[in-house]
């Protein structure tokens, strides 16, 4: 299990944890950098100073509780919905790849994709306004037709790291998934 | 053409050759041909013999082309593929041999035959690879190969001997003889020198030896320190060549282990083995004694009944205490009575929390160390959960099926399996999740019960009503006119088939029809208990009387409004200038309407308070009968808004054609209708004067109607969205799935959309385990799989087809219910 230090798109430090529970079963997992107490009470400030501003002028107590009641629920929302702390991808050779990010308040969200569908695993570049992203994506195969893409799952998306992450992860899953395809093989030649 | 590829070859070459032939000759002729022409009668070479070879030439240039093509083109029917001469029941082939006459000699892989073919794929002969003699038997050959002296020899792996074929003995055709020990031969060959080589893949060495007349080996000699040669092939100057398999791990076995049989005693597994995937679905754990005849009758049955195969799989050894030597080889004993391939045996000691878990194969050919992933799952709930989208397994074969979806279906239709508990006196005892005891719920056992002579007295109800409903007398034109208008029908119509959903007396066939009818039931049980409250609220402190009292003045209210508004509109409105002479007629026109409006609302107003104490005990038919109720209270108490507003469109409609058409008379042109276009056409002095002076009229008059048109087009409008609110919530309660809601928020593993893997503590050298969670369905797609469907449909006009509408005047009804005529 080591951990290693990468920057994601915008620049944010991320540490890549990589643990081989056995022969084909491997986890990765990117850590995003943690919500900054500078932020929160920045935002915080400035929410009750305009409550204040607004008291001062209007003399109606119930801005400042609604200030307090918005603030409140702002952060539950963010925390709960919007700040994913951990992304991470686990591939099981032979069973399937299970993504999962989780929250900031704990909760997880995962989605397991069997490895029949899976047909294969790339990295791919995209033009975002003015910069070229890298982004990893698992390519789903079409049930009818075997040479096409029905789906593109693309992964880390809210931490984003570089290539130099992205090739990394990518090297890893390969290794398990190729074991399959030469186990495919060798059972045809037999 | 023979397509044999040594004719082609040669046809080729040959063809090749007068190519050139021809090339060479045609630049002789023709350099010739001048001189040979003016030298008649030398007895060489005519023109006309040139000018025949030089065609000759040409069509076998042409052949040529042809062959090339021919060539290219069909190169696959070159290749021949020669079928498995013994079938598909016997494995793939494995060994193979040409000798050099051409006859090729294979080997199946569990096949104990050599079967020899002749280059076309016919098969000339088949040698049994049977021993004669007391320890007659049949071998199986792996690979083959054929000596110097014309005899053929086979390496047997499972016997650790090589076997050579003597065709010359009497009295039968020929016999094997069996020639040394060796460990494990598997791929046998003949050098340069006449040696045989045999290649042994557990001792990882290639030994050599020659054979006398007599079939004793002679100079044994061996080549060590090899890793697992499998084919051994001669290279020339005596040397050899040998190929070995890479170690792989093979498909991945994976053994599905309910959580509820961790701490079971010991005994043997039954569950489903699925080849295609390489799982093992452990669905009880049958503990000792057991007769193993009685268990596989009752496998049998349960079979039968679950269309399922469930079999015997493996053995479980949970020795408590040490480990007790005598109980596992009794349980590996237990692996040739109950025959099953892979046979899987997990063992745990004590309380530890890594489990043991191999596998005994019967053919030891698989040299692969397969890896073992153990996956716990709770089988009470993969049982009870349902899995999102449901899977057609009609239209996928298989392989195709998603492998989840085969364990819960497994899981599933194995109910029969768990309905026997420990308390039953049954010869076989198993456990399971409900191997405690049986689930069941008295409140749900006495609903069923009750249920069917509640549907029944339901479906007569609901009988009597629909035919009253439908009867005759309801169907005169004003009274079916007003209850296609009115939306309280529409509702209580939507409710009544929801209604005759419910109280069918069929069972629902799958999970979403039971959901359905679920959803249905709940929502009017929700509604009714809403409308309940409603009333009670109502019926209170005299609420309806103070609704009558209201109800005037509100309406006398509005009329004072539209006076003050027409009022308004008559004299210089937002200081526009206004036609006075059509301002005063239109004004007048909808005040005499608005002043006939206040007569019959006030002649109506004892009997109101009475009506609406009436018409609020429908409430009691749900919250969505009161809203819809309301609805149309509203749209009769707007009515006069929407008269005014339906002659203010047909008055503007009619100028706006009036002046399209005559500004086309003003520019000299016609609409033709046959044609539907703009055609020019010549008008009379007089229809051109007359025209434009009612151009002219109605110009001038437009901003007039237009404003009136404006106006009440807003205030319609204005009613239009209220009612279109109420029937908006009113659709909100309709198709709301609650039940499905409520199930997912207390019971979230009925509804999966997939399942989850968390990865538990792990050990070096044991398996790997897993543990299997279900991963329920978001809300979002809940109500989306689950939303009942509604009667009405939302403005199917888009934007720019409305303002269209609106400025040519056409009317607009923007709340249209489905079956309804379209305009």
């Amino acid at each position: 299990m080591e951990e290693r230090r990468y920057r994601s798109a915008s620049g944010a430090p991320l540490a890549l944890r990589c643990r081989q529970h056995s022969a084909s079963c491997r986890e990765l997992a990117v850590r995003c950098p943690r919500l900054q107490l500078r932020s929160l009470s920045a935002v915080t400030s400035a929410v009750w100073l305009a409550a204040y501003g607004l008291f001062v002028l209007c003399q109606n107590s119930m801005v400042l509780s609604a200030a307090i009641f918005l603030t409140l629920i702002g952060l539950i929302i963010y925390l709960h919905f919007v700040k994913i702390d951990q992304e991470s991808l686990l591939v099981i050779g032979s069973l399937g790849i299970q993504v999962t990010s989780s929250y900031a308040s704990g909760k997880e969200s995962t989605t397991f994709i069997e490895m029949s569908q899976v047909k294969d695993v790339v990295i791919n570049e995209a033009i975002h306004m003015q910069k070229v992203i890298y982004y990893l994506c698992i390519l789903l195969q079409d049930p009818q037709d075997p040479q096409g893409v029905s789906e593109v799952v693309p992964l880390f998306q809210s931490s984003q790291p570089r290539l130099d992450c992205l090739i990394e992860v990518y090297k890893s899953c390969h290794e398990i998934l190729d074991q399959r395809k030469a186990a495919s093989q060798s059972d045809g030649v037999k | 053409m023979d397509t044999a590829l040594e004719t082609s070859q040669q046809k080729e070459k040959l063809l090749k050759a007068l190519y050139t032939l021809q090339l060479k000759s045609n630049t002789t002729l023709q350099t010739a041909s001048p001189l040979l022409s003016s030298q008649q009668g030398m007895g060489m070479v005519t023109e006309l013999q040139v000018q025949q070879l030089a065609d000759k030439t040409k069509t076998l240039c042409r052949d040529l082309d042809d062959i090339k093509n021919l060539l290219h083109y069909r190169q696959d029917e070159l290749v021949r593929q020669i079928p498995n001469p013994t079938g598909s029941r016997y494995g793939c082939v494995s060994g193979i041999h040409c000798s050099r006459d051409g006859s090729i000699y294979v080997t199946a892989e569990a096949a104990p035959w050599v079967h020899v073919l002749s280059s076309t794929g016919q098969v000339l002969r088949s040698l049994p690879c049977w021993q004669t003699g007391r320890e007659g038997g049949s071998f199986l050959p792996e690979d083959v190969t054929v000596t110097r002296a014309g005899m053929v020899a086979v390496a047997d792996m499972i016997n650790g001997a090589v076997w050579v074929f003597n065709p010359h003995t009497t009295p039968s055709k020929g016999e094997w003889i069996k020639i040394g020990k060796l460990g494990s031969p598997r791929g046998v060959g003949v050098d340069s020198t006449g040696k045989i080589l045999v290649a042994d893949y557990a001792q990882g060495q290639v030994c050599s030896f020659a054979l006398d007349h007599a079939f004793r080996t002679l100079n044994i000699c061996s080549v060590p320190n090899l890793q697992g040669p499998r084919y051994v092939s001669p290279a020339p100057n005596g040397g050899f060549v040998v190929s070995r398999p890479p170690r792989i791990a093979g498909m991945v076995l994976k053994v599905f282990f309910p959580s509820c049989c961790s701490s079971a005693e010991s005994g043997i597994l039954i569950g489903r083995w699925i080849p295609e995937q390489s799982s093992a679905v452990i669905l009880a754990v049958v503990h000792f004694p057991f007769i193993p005849v009685q268990v596989k009758q009752y496998l049998r049955e349960v079979q039968q009944v679950t269309k399922v195969s469930v079999s015997v799989l493996g053995s479980w050894n949970n020795s408590k205490q040490e480990k007790e030597e005598s109980l596992s080889e009794f349980l590996e004993d237990l692996g040739t009575i109950f025959s099953h391939e892979p046979w899987i045996q997990i063992s745990k000691e004590g309380d530890s929390k890594f489990w043991n878990c191999s596998t005994l194969q019967k053919q030891p050919d698989n040299h692969r160390e397969e890896e073992i992933i153990l996956v716990y799952y709770d089988q009470r709930k993969v049982m009870l959960s349902h899995l999102h989208p449901p899977s057609d397994t009609a239209d996928l074969g298989a392989e195709d099926a998603s492998k989840l979806s085969a364990i819960f279906n497994t899981v599933a239709s194995s109910k029969v399996l768990f309905m026997t508990d420990r308390y039953d006196d049954g010869p076989i005892k198993m456990t399971h999740w409900q191997s405690d005891g049986i689930e069941a719920s008295i409140i749900v056992e006495l609903m069923k019960q009750a249920s069917v002579p509640a549907c029944m007295l339901l479906t007569f109800l609901l009988s009597l009503v629909s035919g009253v409903c439908n009867s005759r007398v309801l169907k005169f034109w004003p009274l079916s006119f007003l209850w296609s208008k009115l939306s309280t029908c529409e509702q209580l119509g939507h409710r009544l088939q929801h209604l005759q959903v419910i109280s069918s007396s069929k069972k629902a066939q799958n999970q979403t029809q039971l959901m359905r009818k679920a959803n249905i039931f709940v929502s009017l049980l929700i509604d009714v208990a809403l409308g309940i409250l409603l009333m009670s609220w109502l019926y209170r402190k005299n609420q309806i009387g103070h609704l009558a009292d209201t109800l005037i003045p509100v309406a006398d209210h509005v009329a004072e409004e539209l006076q003050d508004l027409l009022q308004w509109l008559m004299g210089a409105p937002a200081g526009l200038k206004m036609n006075r002479a059509l301002d005063q007629v239109l004004g007048r026109f909808f005040l005499y309407h608005i002043h006939l409006w206040i007569s019959y609302i006030h002649l109506m107003s004892p009997f109101i308070e009475m009506i609406l104490w009436y018409v609020g005990l429908s409430a009691c038919l749900g919250l969505t009968v009161a809203l819809c109720i309301l609805s149309d209270i509203i749209a009769l108490l707007t009515f006069h808004i929407y008269c005014f507003y339906v002659y203010g469109a047909r008055l503007y409609c009619l100028k706006i054609y009036g002046l399209s058409s005559l500004w086309r008379l003003f520019r000299g042109k016609k609409w033709n209708v046959l044609r539907q276009r703009v055609d020019s056409c010549s008008y009379d002095l007089d229809q051109l004067f007359i025209g434009t002076l009612l151009f002219t009229i109605l110009l001038f008059l437009l901003p007039t109607t237009a404003l009136y048109y404006l106006v009440f087009t807003l205030l319609c409008l204005l009613v239009v969205i209220v009612q279109g609110l109420i029937h908006l919530l009113v659709d909100l309660i309709d198709s709301l799935p609650l039940y499905s809601i409520i199930l997912r928020f207390c019971r979230s593993y009925r509804l999966a959309a997939g399942v989850k893997f968390r990865v538990l503590e792990q050990q070096d050298g044991k398996p790997l385990r897993l543990l299997m969670q279900i991963n329920p369905l978001s809300y979002g797609s809940v109500v989306q799989t689950y939303r009942l469907p509604t009667y009405s449909c939302y403005p199917k006009d888009s934007w720019t087809s409305l303002c269209k509408k609106l400025f040519l005047g056409e009317l607009i009804y923007p709340w249209k219910h489905k079956g309804e005529k379209q305009d």
